[in-house]
C-alpha cells in the first residue's frame, strides 16, 4: 500500500472505524486513541497490507485493541454471550433510535460487534468472522440472537407503553 | 474343476449367468446329485433377480419447509439479513399478509436494523502521512551551502582583516551632498566699469562619487608583514578639484579607478575558475611545480579556498595533515569546522 493509498484509507475508513469503536467503548478519548493506534499500526505495516484489505485490517486491529482494553479494565464480563436484564430500561423515550441504542448497549460485546459490523459497515458473515476471529456459522448465530434480543426488547417496550 | 462345499457359490452364480461350459455344468449337476440340500439353494439363487425401481416415485415437496406460525420468525430474520431465496420471500410475504401477528413481528424486526449515525473522526488529517523529501547532500554540499550563505549575508558588510589584501577606501568628498551650490567669488565687472561686491550667480558643484577599491593582491607587502595586526586599511585622500566647474548637469567628473593602475587584474573581476587557474599558472611560472598535472589535489583545494576567502571575506581554511597512519582533512568557515580522519592504506 502506497502513502497515497494509506491516506485514501484514512479518508474512507477513519470515520467508520471511529464509529464502531466509539459505539462499543462509549468513551470518545479512548476511541480516538484506539483509532490513532490502529492507523499507526497500519502505517507500520503498509508495505505488507494491500489497499483492498486495509478496511478489514483496520477493523480487525481495532476490535483486538478494544478487547485488550476491556481485559485491562476488567470489562471482560461484557464479552460473554449473555444478555443483560431486558426489564431494566428507562421509562422515557423520545424515539425508536433511542430505544434501540439502549437495547444495543445491553447486548453482549461479541453480539454487539457482530451486528454493528453487519448493519453499520455491511460486512458479510465471512468478513465479520475474520474480524472477530469466529466461524461463519458462529457469526450467523450471534447475529440471529442479537436480532431476536432487539426485537424482544422493542416488544417489551411496546408492552410497557 | 473341483466343485466342493467351499466354492460352490461361485459356480452357482456363473451357472445362473450362463457363464459355465458344458463340461463344468455336467460337473455341477453331478455335485448337486451328491448334495441334494444345495440343489434348493441353487433354485433360490436363480430367483434373486433385481427388479427395476424406476417406477418408484418420491414426493420431494413433502421434504420442503414452508412458512408457518412456528418458523415464521426464522424466515423474517432471514429476510432482514437478506439470505432468503426468492421463493422464501414470496412465501413469507404471502403468509404475513394473512397473519396479523406475523406482520407485527416482521415490522418489529425491521426496526432492529441499525442505522449508522453520522460520526466523524476529529482531526482526520493528523492520521495522514505527508510526503517527506529526504535530503542526502554530501558534506561538500553542506559546506557549499555555508559558503553561499556567508557570501550573501556578508557581501555588504565592512571588510575585515585579510592578510594578503590592502583595503583602499577613497575618502568621501568634503562637499556636502545636499548643498551643491557654493558662493561664486568670481568678480563681476559692471557696464560702468565698477566691480560688483557680490556675485549672485550660484555655482553648482557635482558631488564627487565614492569609489571603493576592492581588495587586491599585493604579494610584496604580504610577504613583508609578519604580524597581521599591522595591516591597516589605507585611506586614499580624495583630491579636491582646483577648478570649479560652472553649472553643467550633464558633466561628470571622471571616475577614479585605482585598480586599473596595477599590472595584475583585479580579483573582483575574476570568476572562481579564472582565479584558480591564475593561481596555478603563477605556481607553474614560479617553478614551484614544473608540471600542472602533478599539482596535488590539496594544492588545488588550497587555491580554491584562498579564492573563496577573498570572495566571501570569511576566514575559510583547508587543512590536510597526516600523522601516524591517519590523514585528517579539515575545512573551516569562520567558527565552523568540519574534520574527517581516515586511516591510511597500508
Amino acid at each position: 500500500m502506497t502513502r497515497k493509498e494509506y491516506n485514501t484509507a484514512v479518508d474512507s475508513h477513519a470515520d467508520g472505524l471511529y464509529r464502531f469503536i466509539l459505539k462499543s467503548m462509549k468513551d470518545t478519548d479512548v476511541a480516538k486513541d484506539v483509532v490513532q493506534d490502529v492507523f499507526t499500526k497500519l502505517w507500520e505495516k503498509h508495505v505488507d497490507v494491500q489497499f483492498e484489505k486495509s478496511k478489514s485490517y483496520l477493523f480487525t486491529a481495532g476490535y483486538r485493541t478494544m478487547i485488550d482494553y476491556f481485559r485491562k479494565n476488567n470489562r471482560l464480563s461484557s464479552m460473554e454471550d449473555s444478555h443483560q436484564d431486558m426489564q431494566q430500561h428507562s421509562e422515557q423515550y423520545s424515539d425508536l433510535k433511542e430505544i434501540l441504542d439502549e437495547a444495543v448497549e445491553k447486548l453482549p460485546e461479541v453480539q454487539k460487534s457482530a451486528i454493528l459490523l453487519r448493519d453499520y459497515e455491511g460486512y458479510s458473515y465471512k468478513e465479520i468472522g475474520e474480524i472477530l476471529d469466529l466461524q461463519e456459522s458462529q457469526v450467523k448465530v450471534y447475529i440471529f440472537r442479537a436480532r431476536k434480543f432487539l426485537q424482544n426488547y422493542l416488544k417489551s417496550i411496546e408492552t410497557v407503553i | 474343476m473341483n466343485i466342493n462345499p467351499h466354492n460352490y457359490e461361485a459356480f452357482f452364480l456363473d451357472y445362473v449367468e450362463g457363464n459355465l461350459s458344458a463340461e463344468v455344468v455336467a460337473e455341477l449337476i453331478l455335485f448337486l446329485e451328491e448334495n441334494p440340500a444345495l440343489k434348493e439353494e441353487l433354485d433360490d439363487f436363480s430367483i434373486l433377480e433385481i427388479s427395476s425401481v424406476s417406477d418408484i416415485s418420491f414426493n420431494k415437496e413433502n421434504l420442503k419447509v414452508h412458512v408457518n406460525k412456528t418458523n415464521v420468525e426464522e424466515f423474517i430474520i432471514g429476510s432482514i439479513e437478506g439470505i432468503n431465496s426468492q421463493t422464501d420471500e414470496e412465501e413469507l410475504a404471502e403468509f404475513v399478509n394473512t397473519d396479523a401477528p406475523s406482520l407485527r413481528l416482521l415490522n418489529r424486526y425491521k426496526n432492529t436494523i441499525l442505522v449508522a449515525p453520522e460520526v466523524n473522526f476529529p482531526k482526520k488529517d493528523s492520521l495522514k502521512k505527508r510526503s517527506r523529501v529526504i535530503v542526502l547532500y554530501p558534506l561538500i554540499g553542506a559546506v557549499a551551502s555555508f559558503l553561499i550563505f556567508f557570501m550573501i549575508s556578508n557581501g555588504t558588510e565592512q571588510q575585515e582583516y585579510n592578510p594578503q589584501a590592502i583595503i583602499a577606501t577613497e575618502a568621501s568628498s568634503e562637499v556636502e551632498e545636499e548643498n551643491h551650490f557654493i558662493v561664486n567669488e568670481t568678480p563681476v565687472i559692471l557696464e560702468n566699469g565698477k566691480k560688483e561686491e557680490n556675485n549672485s550667480t550660484p555655482i553648482k558643484v557635482s558631488p564627487i562619487e565614492e569609489n571603493y577599491i576592492a581588495p587586491r593582491q599585493n604579494k610584496d607587502l604580504a610577504l613583508e608583514l609578519k604580524d597581521s595586526s599591522e595591516v591597516l586599511p589605507l585611506e586614499i585622500e580624495t583630491p579636491i578639484p582646483d577648478v570649479l566647474i560652472v553649472v553643467n548637469e550633464t558633466s561628470n567628473i571622471p571616475k577614479i579607478d585605482l585598480a586599473t593602475s596595477f599590472d595584475e587584474p583585479s580579483n573582483s573581476d575574476l570568476t572562481m575558475n579564472e582565479w584558480a587557474n591564475h593561481q596555478i599558472r603563477n605556481k607553474v611560472l614560479n617553478q614551484e611545480s614544473d608540471d600542472v598535472s602533478k599539482i596535488k589535489t590539496a594544492e588545488v583545494l588550497n587555491a580554491i579556498v584562498g579564492g573563496l576567502n577573498k570572495v566571501s571575506k570569511q576566514e575559510i581554511a583547508y587543512n590536510n595533515t597526516s600523522n601516524e597512519g591517519y590523514t585528517t582533512k579539515g575545512f573551516s568557515v569562520g567558527k565552523f569546522e568540519f574534520y574527517r580522519t581516515k586511516r591510511n592504506k597500508l
